[in-house]
């Protein structure tokens, strides 16, 4: 961590829907800092509220969303929550970019490659068509597309799921932002095609220092192109820190159960995999105490009760959990 | 890990599956594919989307156009029955699919859905069918009294799956076939699928041909494994040899591609070169324009299917070399 103001500082940050079965609280008390550069990863499995909160960041949640008022989304230090819409448009897609998982909906059929990448940097660049094309073809080519002046005037169906996500992210990052969140960006794609696209946003962070909040359910891709991991669960951060540290010495009994979940490469074949019993809950079924309670091989009574964020002693690692496991058992 | 038996279950011979699109152009999906499952053996398709791996598994199941080829089963070409006698032998070869939600029916019962699967088979009496239901589902991990009278949206995917998976047992199939039946799956769930699969590999002897892009899944279930690139197979042994010294530069590029949580980034060692349109493959290997060793004869020449060892064959003009001590192995 350095001292320096954080980027983007989420602090205490609570979101609910209301539904035609009451309210859902989708997010609850989430809070992270990233700093200039940094990349985290968010993992989790669906219905953790993963996306949500890239929504929230950006405030582009449904109609029936609230934002608990004292909500703090610190952006440069200033409080993004509670904003007016016009200086929130000023900031989406120009200073964070964002980019979805299927390239396919993210763009519009009916328009050229070249009309939707021009239109955000002459909205918020303020500069005219020649320049916004010539920067066009500039960002295509950056971004690993072959011939990038021909596909100017290409249309969405006439490329690949791979060179449509690479448009995207084209789009994402024409405006030059600070930061860029990234929702399974590569899900949708094969793994050569997704190794790629992991690589391009790696080699675009180091030429620009630009920060990335990287959302995605594979471990893997955390493991390979994240410096920290949020680990989310019903809602819930339930533990954070460095990549490396907390899938090798998971503390939270979720984060060990995931990992050891998974089928691994260096495993014998027919293994039998741990498993997690029972399946997350919905938000309407979230417990008042630990939420992962009901699935958790060591609840006690105590779970009963919200576990409180906890700190490590050397502060490296965040959780919430009574009954954290001690280094030497993982 | 169960020993697979001596005789062919599952044959599938130069099979050959076009689709006629617009304009009286051809689409080639699969181009002569050649492999044998055992008894109790699982074979998994892996490729890249497009490769035809799905194509291959919906002809194993007659469910695809096949143009030429032969699939037997346990001896019986398939491809030539007449559909009443094929609709008689369909409960011997089964299959399951990614989406499990889609594949149940949402307004019945998991008691209806498992019920009408003995009612159109007409193989089971009434009294035969509620034991059998129960036992069925117990083998994959649920319990009857809980799931029968439920509906599907009351369960997970992973549960959804391993109702779909009794589903395909109850008419005790030879074969099972997996068309990706992990991929939408959360992690914590996914491992309750695998274990079931294994399970039913060792405990009843199923074949299974088991279709997947997800080498870490493939390396868990499969005894065999088949990389198939454009419609072919480009390299086809045994998971342990295949998965640790790959041969092909294809099943190399896409081993290193897998984010492996235990393994530093690599990045894989591929061209930039764009995937041929499968309209317009040309002659000479299909990987060449994104192979990094390709050279002028991958341009003019492809590569047949070769033994690489005993057990192992490639498709390639430069297979990689594999350490000598592989080699010892399998002269062994």
């Amino acid at each position: 961590m350095t001292a320096a103001e954080p980027l983007l500082h989420v602090q205490s940050v609570n979101v609910g829907f209301h539904t035609a079965r009451g309210y859902a609280p989708v997010i609850t008390d989430v809070g992270f800092a990233l700093h200039k550069g940094q990349t985290l990863a968010i993992v989790g499995e669906s219905g953790s509220g993963k996306s949500a909160l890239a929504k929230t960041i950006l405030q582009i949640l449904p109609g029936n969303a609230r934002i608990s008022p004292d909500s703090r989304i610190l952006w440069h230090g200033r409080n993004l929550v509670g904003q007016k819409e016009a200086a929130l448009r000023q900031l989406r897609g120009k200073s964070i970019g964002m980019v979805f998982q299927d390239p396919m909906s993210s763009l519009n059929p009916f328009r050229t490659i070249g009309s939707q990448l021009t239109e955000g940097m002459r909205l918020h660049l303020g500069i005219g068509q020649d320049e916004a094309t010539r920067r066009a073809i500039q960002l295509l080519d950056d971004v690993g597309l072959s011939s990038p002046a021909a596909r100017i005037s290409q249309y969405p169906h006439e490329l690949s799921g791979g060179m449509r996500q690479r448009v995207i992210i084209a789009m994402a990052i024409a405006c030059e932002p600070e930061l860029l969140i990234a929702d399974e960006p590569t899900t949708a794609l094969d793994v050569t095609v997704q190794a790629e696209v992991l690589q391009l946003l790696a080699r675009l962070q180091r030429e620009r220092g630009m920060a990335l909040i990287l959302i995605t359910h594979d471990m893997g891709v955390a493991a390979h192109h994240s410096e920290h991991l949020a680990v989310m669960y019903s809602g819930q951060l339930v533990e954070q820190g460095e990549t490396r540290a907390v899938l090798q010495k998971p503390v939270m009994p979720y984060t060990a159960a995931l990992i050891a979940s998974i089928p691994r490469m260096q495993d014998e074949s027919h293994k039998t995999l741990h498993t997690i019993a029972g399946r997350p809950p919905t938000p309407h079924e979230f417990l008042s105490g630990c939420r992962f309670m009901p699935r958790c091989q060591q609840p006690s009574s105590q779970c009963q009760q919200p576990p409180p964020l906890r700190q490590s002693t050397d502060q490296q690692r965040d959780y919430r959990c009574w009954h954290p496991l001690e280094p030497a058992h993982v | 890990m169960s020993e697979p038996g001596t005789a062919p279950l599952l044959e599938v011979d130069r099979l050959v599956v076009s689709y006629q699109l617009d304009h009286g152009v051809t689409l080639r999906a699969v181009r002569g594919v050649s492999f044998e499952i055992m008894e109790g053996e699982t074979l998994a398709l892996v490729g890249e989307s497009g490769c035809g791996k799905s194509t291959t598994a919906k002809a194993v199941m007659q469910l695809s156009p096949i143009e030429s080829g032969d699939v037997r089963l346990q001896g019986v070409h398939l491809n030539r029955l007449p559909s009443r006698t094929l609709r008689e032998r369909r409960h011997a070869f089964q299959m399951i699919f990614q989406d499990p939600m889609s594949s149940l029916n949402p307004r019945h019962t998991i008691r209806q859905s498992l019920q009408n699967v003995l009612k159109i088979a007409r193989r089971f009496d009434a009294t035969q069918s509620p034991p059998l239901i129960e036992r069925t589902l117990s083998q994959v991990g649920l319990d009857p009294a809980i799931v029968l009278d439920r509906y599907p949206h009351e369960f997970s995917g992973g549960q959804c799956q391993r109702i779909a998976i009794a589903r395909a047992l109850l008419l005790d199939p030879v074969l099972l076939v997996c068309d990706e039946p992990v991929s939408a799956l959360d992690v914590s769930v996914r491992a309750q699928v695998l274990n079931v699969l294994n399970a039913l590999q060792r405990e009843r002897r199923l074949s299974m041909l088991f279709i997947s892009h997800d080498l870490a899944v493939v390396k868990n279930v499969a005894d065999r494994v088949a990389v198939m690139y454009l419609g072919s197979i480009c390299e086809i042994g045994p998971a342990s040899e295949l998965l640790a010294h790959p041969r092909h530069p294809y099943t190399q590029a896409l081993l290193r591609a897998i984010p492996d949580i235990d393994q530093p980034f690599q990045a894989p060692a591929l061209r930039q070169g764009e995937t041929p349109s499968p309209l317009d493959i040309g002659k000479g290997c299909a990987f060449r324009s994104r192979c990094p060793q390709a050279r002028d004869i991958c341009a003019s020449v492809e590569p047949p299917l070769q033994a690489s060892s005993t057990r192992q064959a490639v498709a390639c003009h430069f297979p990689i070399d594999v350490p000598s001590l592989s080699l010892v192995r399998d002269a062994a």
